[in-house]
């Protein structure tokens, strides 16, 4: 009797070997992981949360949420990039307009789209349901001229999916989001990304103008909102989660095995007490992390089959508070690795566990997306939801 | 025709709705949220309206719909203040 493996496990076998030898150099050079794309391009990963009815695999949350987990352990930066494109694709997949999904969707499952992002602007920074430059209309067309001072992957996406003000005239909440080719753009590039972590994604400023027609248009004219809450803000705060603990739970593996390692000379005494205190408390934070992502997820999941809405005030606490726990605990965990395995196994760049790098790239995690906003929002929900219904 | 509301209610709701010109009449199916109401605003409101009214919307009243357009916020508030009243 012949066994058959789901087609994103096997493409994993071949992928996470390409992504681990390369992270250390994207990290040293700062370059965007070029061979890594084209092995999630070649691997179908590209295509895991497009409908399979558009050559995708169609990927349940929770898969995506293990996925992301096992390409953070090998990559963080690659794995951004990929939980972002698939952000960008279920927007796509879900609200775009159906004679244009049918084109655009299995481009992408074929690995020859890869997607970025365009929400951020230099007037509004990453306040994401909101948008400053305008859609200009004529003729079943519309153009813009937008500057965004953080796109990652932005010199070397197929696509982008680009918020606007929905026309001149409209209020900057009401906000459109579209599809551009890179063909129906012209870009500059305006600034360079030169960061402390994540120095591979390549996130660079971008001066976008282009014309699309009006079948690119995502969630209609003035829909971001609807877009954002239902499916762009839970897949970010699902990925991004899911990555800072892959990161975390990939780097503490290779730490346990290297303070196992026979004939280890030197650093902390596995018999101490203290030493015993401080992998629990890393655990601790693992372990939290990761039971509280399962418990999001799985009612974000019951939401989308039943087909509610995830916007009411309680689901979006529970959402902002993943990204919260999420982004603070796993750096703790990862600072409280260095403090154990001291200062060559845990400060050293030369060190054999990648816990200097790792420590970086999650500095971003609280800065991306901003916590201070987000406990701010947070703060004023839980004052709407008196009886405390907790995940 | 009078409004179906008194006028207190609509001095807190205008300054919630960033997009609401100061000479535009609020109907009662004016849409909040395109009319600039966001989740803070939403908090915002609520605040002033219990005080206001000396009210206490249950938790389940507190959802996207009850806040859509001026008047289903002021069916909630209406709805628990006879319920009160019935107390």
């Amino acid at each position: 009797m012949s066994t058959s493996r789901p087609d994103h496990e096997v493409a994993l076998d071949q992928v996470l070997p390409v992504l681990r030898r390369h992270a250390s150099e994207v990290d040293e050079n700062a370059s965007f992981p070029s061979e890594s794309l084209t092995a999630l391009r070649t691997s179908g990963l590209l295509g895991s949360v497009i409908p399979s009815q558009h050559g995708g695999w169609g990927m349940s949350l929770s898969q995506f949420v293990e996925t992301a987990q096992l390409l953070a352990g090998a990559c963080l930066t690659s794995a951004s990039i990929w939980a972002m494109h698939c952000q960008q694709a279920d927007a796509l997949a879900r609200y775009g307009n159906q004679g244009f999904t049918d084109e655009i969707l299995p481009q992408i499952a074929a690995g020859q789209v890869y997607l970025a992002s365009v929400t951020t602007e230099p007037v509004k920074g990453g306040h994401a349901l909101s948008a400053h430059s305008a859609a200009l209309h004529s003729d079943e067309y519309l153009s813009f001229d937008r500057k965004a001072p953080v796109v990652t992957g932005g010199r070397h996406a197929d696509g982008f999916l680009i918020t606007l003000r929905a026309s001149a005239t409209a209020p900057e909440t009401q906000v459109s989001l579209i599809y551009a080719d890179r063909s129906q753009l012209r870009i500059e590039q305006s600034g360079d990304w030169r960061t402390l972590g994540m120095r591979g994604t390549d996130s660079v400023s971008l001066h976008l103008k282009g014309k699309v027609p009006d079948r690119q248009v995502i969630g209609g004219h003035g829909g971001f909102r609807e877009v954002a809450v239902e499916s762009y803000l839970p897949m970010a705060h699902i990925g991004w989660s899911a990555c800072w603990l892959g990161a975390a739970k990939g780097v503490f593996a290779e730490l346990v095995q290297e303070l196992r390692r026979p004939g280890r000379r030197g650093g902390p005494q596995l018999s101490s007490d203290l030493v015993r205190e401080r992998l629990a408390r890393i655990r601790l934070d693992l372990e939290l992390v990761h039971s509280y992502l399962q418990r999001v997820v799985s009612e974000v999941e019951q939401c989308w089959r039943a087909g509610q809405s995830v916007g009411e005030p309680v689901q979006q606490i529970h959402l902002n508070s993943l990204k919260l726990c999420a982004s603070e605990l796993c750096y703790r965990a990862v600072d409280r690795m260095i403090e154990l395995a001291g200062l060559s196994l845990g400060y050293s760049k030369d060190s054999v566990v990648p816990l200097e790098r790792c420590l970086r790239d999650l500095r971003s995690a609280s800065l991306n997306y901003s916590n201070e906003r987000l406990l701010t929002v947070t703060g004023a929900m839980t004052l709407m939801d008196r009886s405390v219904r907790l995940a | 025709m009078s409004d179906p509301w008194d006028a207190q209610f609509e001095d807190m709701l205008r300054p919630v709705l960033q997009h609401l010109p100061p000479g535009e009449p609020l109907r009662p199916d004016t849409d909040l949220a395109q009319a600039g109401l966001d989740s803070m605003g939403t908090v915002e409101l609520l605040l002033s309206l219990e005080d206001h009214y000396s009210i206490s919307l249950p938790d389940e009243m507190l959802q996207s719909s009850t806040f859509s357009t001026p008047e289903s916020v002021w069916k909630a508030i209406t709805a628990v203040r006879d319920q009160g009243a019935e107390a």
